[in-house]
């Protein structure tokens, strides 16, 4: 028994009860970092060790709020006992006002409860000041202090230009990623990040970035599909895969969609996504996130992955995949108490089924046949489900899969346990994100059987060559749903940079495909361009008449205007798949 | 309780005036300004309308109960007297400001505009402004009242001198002048061989009474005469009468006392020359030098007359002069002058033989050979005086030499350069040629004795003092040392007060 | 609804009658005018007690009460204390205080949820109050006076509050209260808001002085007139709670 506790112990000998001191002497020695407290409850004598752990993980997360109840209601001044062990205080008030109320406690419980009235009238206080209802709000409110809140455009109802539009409107102040050319400049911007303050984030294509307690659940842009919430992490995979448009991809463990939805929106519809996921209900929701996303070509499946035959002719176009398996979640920040986390050994036997799992499902996406890369992603910061499980599999797949560089701007590389895994990346709160991890694989030599008009392959198998290739192919994809954020940043000349990368790319495409190349320019073109100028033309004769046209009146008029532009596209694009297809 | 009020920098919100609903800051009586005044009339009390008195005559105004102030329209002081009349209103309420409201003159309107606080219910503070009109009603002042009724008096001091001229009286105007004794009369009047002085109050008649008796040899009677009495209240009101007399007896007279005088005076010499009078009369024995005080009291115990005034003066020269010892046997001797023996002769008998006169004379230390001095010849001089009629005739002196004339008296008049102030009242309507001739003397008397100057405020004459820098002959000529003169003082400012306001020239 | 009326010619209404959502208590000694106003508006709901408190008719600076319960000062008789237990409601539990600060209505003020009390309450009457009247206490000033029961005046439905409560205050005291609170005034002006008024949920009680504008803004804030009594007990604060999340 530690020093401390045997004093309270034997001098005063006061009947607290066994657990709140244990928990008491366990916190004491976490926060002296002596231990994790997982090894201190296993170490220690109590009996009951779930409960032990529970205690002393949640008194540790809501250490802080209770140290400012203590602070706010002056109880230490007043109650000489409670001065003495302030670690004792701190369990007992946790278990009294956010756990199950005091059990026993004896002389503390009774000094306690003489403050009954002020402590609760404290909390309440606390709630108010946080505007949150329940105790657990005010803990993540405390607690969660750093990661921004992210929301990605969706491209399928409206193009960034506009959002931000929409956003400028509404007073919020809008950096673009031009901004952001400094490293570390980004980091900054959203460390200071304030309320009604927008940044364009400079590493994913679409994705925004608001102060972090913004609500969005009731903006109308949130709730008519034209954002979607989803945290910069998971945002990755659907944009390291970046399958070309009219591609065949699988989504492997689906739910809750934003993923799969977020891949549509690349493929701007187009092609098909196959989305598959055990749980039924989280596919329901799934279901309707996507259809509220505009999502079309996503096709879900309740099913397990696991059993997919890989030889149905369905799946013989797949040429991508998106494996995003079950994990521990240990990155999802919000879950996740650095004192009770941190040196915590995991749990060895779950991380070491979730690892197993995880490989099981990597293999088993990557035996299809016609799969030419595969995105392997986890929320977890353990390296068991991460680098481990990579290597493992690159061990099986040695002839016929090799690593890709993901993100080879972004800092944070993979653990370095294998040879490559510097290609993978890894993300981390430090980033401003949940903790994640991405890898890229792709086959070696891959036999492209061209299925699809729009996707470039013929000689371009080589890592090199096809990087460039995937890389030219995204700009592609860019440039379609290009808007004015970059025009605006740039100018005209970036316009005409873009516009000149562009027939580049189709000089390119016309080399490789029969295809006669003369529309596809004009229609990537032609619509931002016609939408664009359509707009302002609009808005400029809205100001010179100087109507009385309210904001969102205004704003109705402009969203219309630009889904029938998307819708256009959509319709160009579809007559150039089906010519595609009656081209084979 | 420890409550420590803190630095209020919260911004207050609004409410609702409770009267009327408009929306207001909190204050005191939570009442938005409307309201409160229609609820609270903080002038209340104060009356809108005075009336002012004004005496036309000397532009004062009263100020009740009995004070009267002059003060220009929009001034300070009329301000104050204005602001005293509305005393009793504004005694419940703060006055914040006050000012006047331009008004014709003739209007006979003052407007007064005021501004007032109030604590009205809950200590809110209520500030009002309003004009208050004043009306301008004539009604004369007593002091101008008094000098229109002209009798309006109560005591009288009748200063009366039984002497042939007035240099006694101008003697006595500077007295009065220097020591402001004047300053109560209500009128002042020249009467035959003296003036008199009319107060409002008796005791200012009695201290001009004292006032006289400290400054010359005189003596006093009182006298009361009732004017009305009321048997109600026993109440009695009379006329107050102080008569002054003045010994008779002046400067440069020569007189013959009684033997009996005489010898109580040290034995002096019987015929003597009065040389000054302060509260006593100084006389001095031309023969011996022996000199010697006659108080009023003792005076009029045994009165004397005069044998003669300067006006029977006849001018004689010094032929010869010379200086003696005076006896030591007699004393007190005065120091001031030495005893000479001189032959004179008439001035207008110059030239011939007969008629040269010796004599002994006091003013051996003034004298040359060759001066004109002013004497009188006891020989052919027709007196009717029982003492002189008594003495022997041997002791009787041929002629007695009184003073030296120094110069022509027009050129002697040019060349002053200085002034004296007076009393208006005093010389008006008399300005007789024997009087200016009077006063002449006086200023040239003034010129010859220090000592009668120490009683006299003289003052610088600015308008002679460029025509005499040139006149410079003469020296012997007493004058008045610049150290001697005031300047000329502003005539408000004066001691002399209201009274004496005008200078002569 | 907001009903004007005096006591003795005391326009002080509040001084001498308690008003709760439960109940209703009213110094003896009054005019029968004014115990009927009292009882017309309030008798068929909940029974209006005659009584005084340690002798004084000034009940309602002396106690302090919501639907659950009362405090009464010490000094209360046992006399007293018994007919009061005996008209209440069996619900409302009545319990004597022993606090320095005797007269309770005028350092505590409360509705059926929330207190706000005197910086220097005690302790013991701190929780007292918590338990016995079923509140959350807040320690609280009101436009810088300590004595926050006379110069507020709450219900479940709203509060009225000294005038001079600056905007900062009457944020922090509505998000503590979660009801709406406004600044304002009665009786003609007077900021001693709780002596010139009793409300409950449902009806209000202001000195015969108050002027019609006064009327107006206790009416709208305490929401009195258009709502029934038995639907809104609760309401309210759930919606209000609803909007903050």
């Amino acid at each position: 028994m530690p020093s401390f506790i045997k004093k309270i112990y034997s001098n005063d000998g006061l009947m607290t009860s066994v657990l709140y001191r244990t928990t008491a002497d366990i916190i004491e020695q976490v926060l002296g970092k002596r231990g994790s407290v997982k090894s201190l409850v296993l170490k220690s004598n109590y009996q009951n060790k779930k409960q032990l752990y529970a205690i002393t993980c949640e008194t540790l997360k809501y250490r802080d709020v209770i140290l400012q109840i203590i602070a706010g209601t002056d109880l230490l001044r007043h109650e000489k006992l409670l001065a003495k062990s302030e670690t004792i205080t701190l369990v007992l008030l946790y278990d009294f006002l956010f756990g199950r109320g005091i059990q026993t406690g004896g002389q503390f419980k009774k000094a306690l409860l003489n403050h009954k009235a002020a402590l609760q009238a404290e909390l309440a206080r606390l709630k108010v000041k946080a505007k949150v209802t329940k105790n657990e709000d005010l803990l993540s409110d405390l607690q969660s202090g750093s990661i921004p809140r992210y929301a990605r455009v969706n491209y399928l109802k409206t193009t960034p230009q506009n959002v931000v539009q929409h956003f400028q409107d509404e007073g919020y102040t809008f950096s673009p990623k031009s901004a952001f050319k400094q490293p570390g400049s980004f980091h900054k911007a959203v460390k200071a990040i304030q309320t009604m303050q927008l940044l364009q984030d400079p590493h994913i294509d679409g994705l925004l970035v608001f102060p972090q307690n913004t609500d969005f659940h009731k903006h109308p842009l949130y709730i008519d599909g034209s954002i979607i919430l989803q945290d910069k992490a998971s945002c990755v995979p659907a944009y390291v895969l970046s399958p070309p448009n009219g591609s065949h991809v699988i989504d492997c463990c689906a739910a809750p969609g934003n993923k799969t939805s977020h891949l549509a929106a690349i493929m701007a519809n187009t092609g098909k996504i196959f989305s598959f996921d055990l749980d039924k209900k989280r596919l329901e929701t799934m279901r309707s996130l996507t259809s509220k996303a505009g999502v079309t070509s996503a096709e879900l499946t309740h099913h397990d992955f696991l059993t997919v035959d890989p030889k149905d002719p369905k799946f013989a176009r797949v040429q991508y995949m998106l494996v995003d398996p079950s994990c521990s979640g240990s990155g999802i920040y919000s879950r996740l108490d650095p004192l009770t986390s941190e040196n915590m050994e995991a749990d060895d036997d779950r991380l070491a089924n979730l690892a197993s799992f995880q490989t099981k499902i990597l293999t088993h996406a990557m035996s299809f046949p016609a799969v030419k890369k595969v995105v392997y992603s986890t929320c977890s910061v353990h390296q068991q489900e991460n680098e481990d499980v990579v290597a493992a599999v690159l061990r099986d797949h040695r002839d016929s899969f090799t690593l890709d560089t993901v993100l080879p701007d972004w800092p944070r590389r993979g653990l370095d346990i294998f040879a490559g895994a510097e290609k993978c990346a890894r993300m981390h709160a430090d980033d401003l994100t949940n903790g994640f991890f991405v890898a890229l694989f792709s086959k070696i030599g891959a036999v492209d059987i061209d299925l699809d008009v729009q996707t470039e392959n013929g000689t371009l198998a080589f890592d090199g060559q096809k990087k460039h290739a995937t890389k030219r192919k995204y700009n592609k994809e860019i440039a379609q749903h290009k808007d004015t954020i970059d025009i605006k940043d740039k100018g005209s000349k970036s316009r005409k940079s873009t516009a000149k990368h562009e027939s580049n790319v189709a000089q390119n495409e016309f080399k490789s495909n029969e295809e006669p190349p003369s529309k596809i320019p004009k229609v990537v073109f032609q619509n931002p361009q016609i939408t664009q100028s359509a707009q302002k033309r609009k808005r400029k004769k809205a100001r010179r008449k100087s109507e009385p046209v309210t904001k969102t009146h205004k704003k109705t008029i402009k969203r219309n205007d630009i889904s029938s532009s998307v819708a256009n596209k959509r319709l160009k694009r579809k007559s150039n798949d089906n010519t595609s297809v009656v081209a084979k | 309780m420890e409550y420590i009020q803190q630095q209020n920098n919260a911004s207050l919100g609004t409410i609702l005036c409770c009267k009327c609903g408009v929306s207001i800051a909190p204050n005191p009586a939570n009442m938005c300004v409307g309201c409160l005044q229609s609820e609270v009339d903080i002038t209340e009390g104060i009356p809108k309308s005075a009336t002012l008195y004004f005496c036309r005559n000397c532009e004062r105004y009263l100020q009740p109960p009995s004070q009267w102030i002059s003060a220009a329209l929009e001034s300070r002081e009329l301000l104050a007297v204005c602001l005293k009349k509305l005393k009793s209103g504004l005694s419940k309420v703060r006055l914040v400001d006050a000012g006047f409201i331009w008004t014709e003159p003739h209007s006979k309107r003052i407007k007064m505009k005021l501004a007032v606080q109030k604590e009205v219910n809950n200590g809110a503070i209520l500030q009002q402004n309003f004009v208050v009109e004043f009306t301008v009603n004539n009604q004369m002042c007593n002091d101008c009242h008094k000098v229109e009724a002209k009798d309006y008096w109560k005591a009288v001091v009748q200063l009366r001198q039984k002497a042939s001229h007035k240099k006694t009286f101008f003697y006595l105007e500077q007295m009065m002048l220097k020591h402001q004794a004047h300053s109560n009369t209500v009128n002042i009047k020249e009467n035959y061989e003296g003036l008199d002085f009319f107060f409002a109050q008796k005791n200012d008649a009695r201290k001009l009474t004292e006032f006289i008796q400290q400054v010359v040899p005189c003596r006093y009677k009182t006298a009361q005469e009732l004017v009305s009495h009321d048997v109600h209240n026993n109440t009695y009101v009379y006329k107050y009468t102080y008569s002054v007399e003045i010994v008779p007896i002046c400067k440069d007279n020569i007189v013959c006392l009684s033997t009996k005088m005489a010898q109580s005076l040290g034995n002096i010499s019987q015929i003597c020359i009065c040389h000054r009078v302060t509260q006593t009369l100084h006389i001095i024995d031309p023969n011996t030098l022996q000199v010697a005080e006659i108080s009023g009291t003792t005076f009029w115990r045994d009165p004397f007359k005069t044998l003669c005034a300067p006006k029977d003066f006849t001018e004689y020269i010094i032929m010869q002069l010379e200086f003696i010892e005076p006896s030591k046997h007699r004393h007190p001797l005065s120091t001031k002058h030495v005893l000479a023996e001189v032959w004179v002769v008439k001035a207008s008998e110059i030239g011939s033989d007969e008629g040269q006169y010796f004599c002994k004379t006091h003013l051996g230390h003034l004298l040359n050979v060759g001066d004109s001095v002013l004497g009188y010849d006891l020989r052919f001089s027709n007196v009717n005086d029982a003492n002189l009629e008594k003495m022997s005739p041997d002791r009787i002196p041929d002629v007695v030499i009184v003073k030296k004339v120094y110069a022509d008296k027009a050129k002697r008049n040019r060349k002053r350069n200085w002034k004296l102030r007076h009393m208006d009242r005093l010389m008006e309507g008399s300005q007789t040629s024997s009087i200016e001739n009077q006063y002449t003397d006086f200023l040239e008397d003034l010129e010859e004795d220090p000592d009668l100057r120490h009683n006299v405020n003289i003052y610088k004459d600015t308008n002679k003092i460029a025509v005499d820098q040139d006149d410079t002959d003469d020296e012997n000529v007493p004058t008045v040392s610049l150290q001697e003169m005031l300047d000329d003082l502003h005539i408000s400012t004066d001691a002399t007060g209201e009274e004496g306001a005008e200078m002569q020239e | 609804m907001a009903v004007r009326t005096q006591f003795e010619g005391n326009n002080e209404v509040g001084v001498f009658a308690k008003l709760t959502n439960s109940y209703c208590l009213v110094a003896m000694g009054g005019s029968e005018n004014f115990y009927s106003v009292f009882e017309g508006e309030l008798a068929e709901t909940i029974p209006v007690i005659h009584t005084s408190i340690a002798g004084c008719r000034i009940i309602g600076r002396m106690c302090v009460g919501n639907r659950n319960g009362l405090l009464v000062p010490s000094t209360t008789t046992d006399q007293e204390l018994q007919h009061i237990r005996n008209s209440l409601p069996d619900s409302v539990k009545i319990q004597r205080v022993e606090e320095r600060l005797s007269a309770l209505g005028n350092v505590i003020a409360c509705n059926d949820y929330v207190a706000l009390v005197h910086p220097d309450l005690d302790k013991e009457t701190e929780q007292i109050l918590a338990d016995t009247l079923k509140v959350e206490v807040f320690r609280q000033t009101i436009a810088e006076q300590v004595l926050v029961g006379s110069y507020c005046a709450i219900s479940n439905q709203g509060g009225l509050v000294h005038p001079k409560t600056s905007v900062e205050d009457q944020d922090e005291l509505s998000s503590l209260l979660q009801v709406p609170l406004v600044a304002g005034t009665l009786n003609r002006g007077s900021e001693v808001i709780s002596g010139g008024m009793v409300v409950n949920d449902w009806v209000a009680f202001c000195g015969l002085d108050t002027t019609s504008t006064e009327v107006n803004v206790i009416e709208s804030v305490f929401k009195l007139g258009d709502n029934q009594p038995s639907t809104m007990s609760t309401q309210m604060r759930e919606s209000l709670i609803d909007s903050m999340t």
